[in-house]
């Protein structure tokens, strides 16, 4: 390349250099105002509401099972039904030797089980190899309830877990 | 460039992914900017129509169906932007406006704005896409075939523009070179 081609390419870099550069980062800028900030107060309202919504839901499983041991601790005064003081284990031993009952004992065919299932889309992600799909969380609520036929007493457990699936979009 | 990168930035972004396509800014801003500049000769309007070309490309990702042909895709909507904003506009004065940092070594204000006009009145005699050629050869520093592929054009055929253009600014711009020689 000769002299006055290096003038020249100098003079365009050089010209371009200094009419262009102070525009370079303003699309960012104008992008991360318009789109990226916005998205984030969206989705931390979005994680707020979650939380809410969640803690609604865990109230909401602790006054049922609170309600439903109240309700099974006073159903027999209020049926009108004599409640049995629990025995000694003396006078559990004399009864058993007398022979004037059997002691009861719970039994697992009184056992109710529930599952219930939960989803929850929690995004786009990328999966391996660019392969691009959504997670949702999946949260499992295992319930058991059993109800002590002497007392009609109600015992309720609610197992809950949680786990993330990931599902590959098929964008065809 | 990394083009498989930039197909998973696009693959991302068309998820809904911020982050990517502000990646995707990053590396397209400067390609965008020669397009529009070379469209509009005006750089505050370069400026302005490429926030709106990145702006317009984020709500229509969905609309491009080949992730790899994400520079020319945005290319051709900065062109379509710029004809847009020529029809708006009646054709004004061109920016004139000089940086204070320019003014700090010996050449004077008004040489300096001398120049600044006739490197612009040299390339607006260009025809728009060779002068778009230009400026992304000189201010990107692509190669004949990146911008055959931004411009839709072949390699062979920007070679050419190229070849004839910074012939005729050469003859334009003799005096400036001169004047810079003395």
């Amino acid at each position: 390349m000769n002299r006055p081609d290096d003038e020249l390419d100098n003079l365009l870099r050089s010209h371009l250099s200094s009419e262009l550069d102070a525009e370079r980062g303003a699309a960012r800028r104008a992008f991360e105002q318009q789109v990226t900030r916005p998205m984030q107060r969206q989705l931390r309202r979005r994680s707020w509401q979650a939380h809410v919504a969640q803690f609604r839901h865990w109230g909401a499983i602790g006054l049922a099972m609170a309600a439903c041991m109240t309700v099974g601790a006073f159903l027999p005064s209020i049926l009108g039904l004599q409640t049995r003081a629990t025995p000694a284990p003396t006078e559990v031993a004399q009864s058993q030797a007398i022979g004037s009952g059997p002691v009861v004992t719970p039994q697992f065919a009184d056992l109710e089980r529930t599952t219930v299932f939960h989803h929850t889309d929690a995004g786009a992600v990328l999966l391996d190899g660019g392969v691009p799909g959504r997670k949702v969380l999946q949260q499992r609520y295992d319930t058991l309830r059993y109800t002590d036929p002497s007392t009609h007493e109600r015992l309720e457990y609610v197992i809950p877990s949680q786990q993330d699936l990931f599902y590959p979009v098929n964008r065809q | 460039m990394n083009i498989s990168s930039v197909e998973q930035l696009v693959l991302r972004a068309k998820l809904h992914d911020a982050d990517a396509f502000a990646e995707l800014i990053q590396r397209y801003e400067g390609i965008a900017l020669s397009i529009a500049y070379a469209h509009t000769r005006n750089r505050a309007d370069a400026g302005d129509l490429v926030q709106d070309a990145f702006l317009r490309a984020w709500t229509r990702l969905d609309s491009l169906d080949d992730p790899s042909r994400f520079g020319h895709w945005l290319g051709r909507m900065v062109r379509n932007l710029a004809i847009d904003l020529r029809r708006r506009k009646r054709p004004g004065p061109m920016d004139m406006s000089i940086d204070v940092a320019d003014d700090v070594d010996e050449v004077s204000p008004i040489e300096r704005r001398e120049q600044k006009q006739q490197i612009d009145r040299a390339l607006g005699s260009l025809d728009e896409l060779s002068r778009s050629c230009i400026v992304l050869r000189y201010y990107e520093n692509l190669s004949s075939k990146e911008i055959s592929e931004l411009l839709d054009l072949s390699p062979a055929a920007v070679d050419m523009r190229l070849s004839r253009a910074r012939n005729q600014l050469k003859q334009r711009l003799q005096p400036v070179m001169e004047e810079d020689d003395l």
